[in-house]
């Protein structure tokens, strides 16, 4: 009779970073079909542009740059406490974790209370024209995944401080910081689309 | 008048269509990740299946609301108009696909709970 093999796994790691993890794969997939769906907004935006003569619509203004440009700047200045977030996690630092995704939120906070300012100074209404519906899907579509990823970092952050704190909830933190950032990203190409385009392209 | 009909009550209808459904979707996931910690370690699983089943509950009833208006106001929108009552309508059949959508993604979301114990993560 063959003796059974069998290999002794109990020695590796429970959980890892990077794309030693799943979720890691997931948040990627993720950001991969997000990401499909903006370039689509944005192709629709351009396409809708191509159809009329004139871009904004005659007595349409372009957005308020002002509200756009210092949200760009609270969003970008998020990206320190992020990342900082991301090495806490990834050190298994509970209380860098706390403290960095913390500020993030706040950040977060901040970014949501313009993005009011910014739809009241956007210059078109939805129902107005295809140039209001295209801008507020656009804005629409960003602020979801802002709101989206602050519901994330809030359930974590509860975590972080009623526990128990279990090492794939680091690799979870790690990963929401990915997500941020991707955040952060797409802003910045719906700002250029939103706010830029209609002044300098 | 016509217009005035999809206002009020109906307006929050249709609203409801397109948005109760993504955030059950999102409830589920975010209430599921905390509370599959409890669930673990009081080795029950049910409050999984309840926030579950409520969630779906509440997604199916949207669903069906969107649906309804999408029906009623068949009669009454005319094709392309562009007048309140044909964007109503429009709205209406975006609700009940949005609904129906993720009603599939809750659904998704429920099925590890049948197959995976809480400690399995």
């Amino acid at each position: 009779m063959t003796p059974r093999r069998t290999i002794d796994v109990s020695r590796l790691p429970t959980y890892a970073f990077g794309h030693h993890a799943l979720t890691w794969w997931a948040t990627w997939s993720m950001i991969l079909m997000e990401g499909t769906m903006l370039v689509i907004l944005l192709i629709s935006y351009f396409f809708l542009r191509t159809a009329v003569p004139e871009w904004p619509p005659a007595h349409t203004l372009p957005p308020n740059l002002f509200w756009g440009t210092l949200n760009t700047a609270i969003i970008l200045a998020s990206v320190f406490p992020n990342q900082l977030a991301k090495k806490a996690a990834e050190s298994l630092d509970v209380k860098g974790v706390r403290l960095w995704m913390i500020v993030t939120l706040l950040f977060g906070v901040a970014f949501a209370v313009v993005r009011i300012f910014e739809f009241k100074n956007l210059n078109c209404h939805w129902q107005q024209n295809a140039y209001g519906s295209i801008v507020w899907f656009n804005m629409g579509f960003h602020t979801a995944h802002v709101l989206t990823d602050m519901v994330d970092t809030v359930v974590l952050i509860v975590l972080m401080f009623v526990g128990p704190i279990e090492g794939p909830r680091f690799v979870d933190v790690s990963e929401n910081s990915i997500y941020w950032n991707f955040v952060v990203v797409i802003w910045l190409l719906i700002y250029s689309v939103i706010y830029l385009a209609p002044r300098f392209l | 008048m016509k217009g005035n009909m999809s206002r009020s009550a109906t307006l929050s209808e249709l609203w409801a269509g397109v948005l109760i459904g993504p955030v059950a979707a999102l409830t589920q996931l975010e209430i599921n990740y905390a509370l599959v910690l409890w669930a673990c370690s009081h080795s029950r699983s049910w409050p999984l299946h309840l926030v579950s089943l409520l969630l779906l509950g509440f997604t199916v009833f949207a669903g069906f609301l969107a649906y309804k208006n999408w029906r009623r106001l068949a009669d009454l929108a005319a094709e392309d108009s562009g007048d309140t009552l044909s964007r109503s309508r429009f709205m209406a059949a975006v609700g009940t696909l949005i609904s129906a959508y993720m009603a599939l993604v809750i659904a998704a979301q429920w099925v590890p709970v049948f197959i995976y114990g809480p400690c399995q993560r």
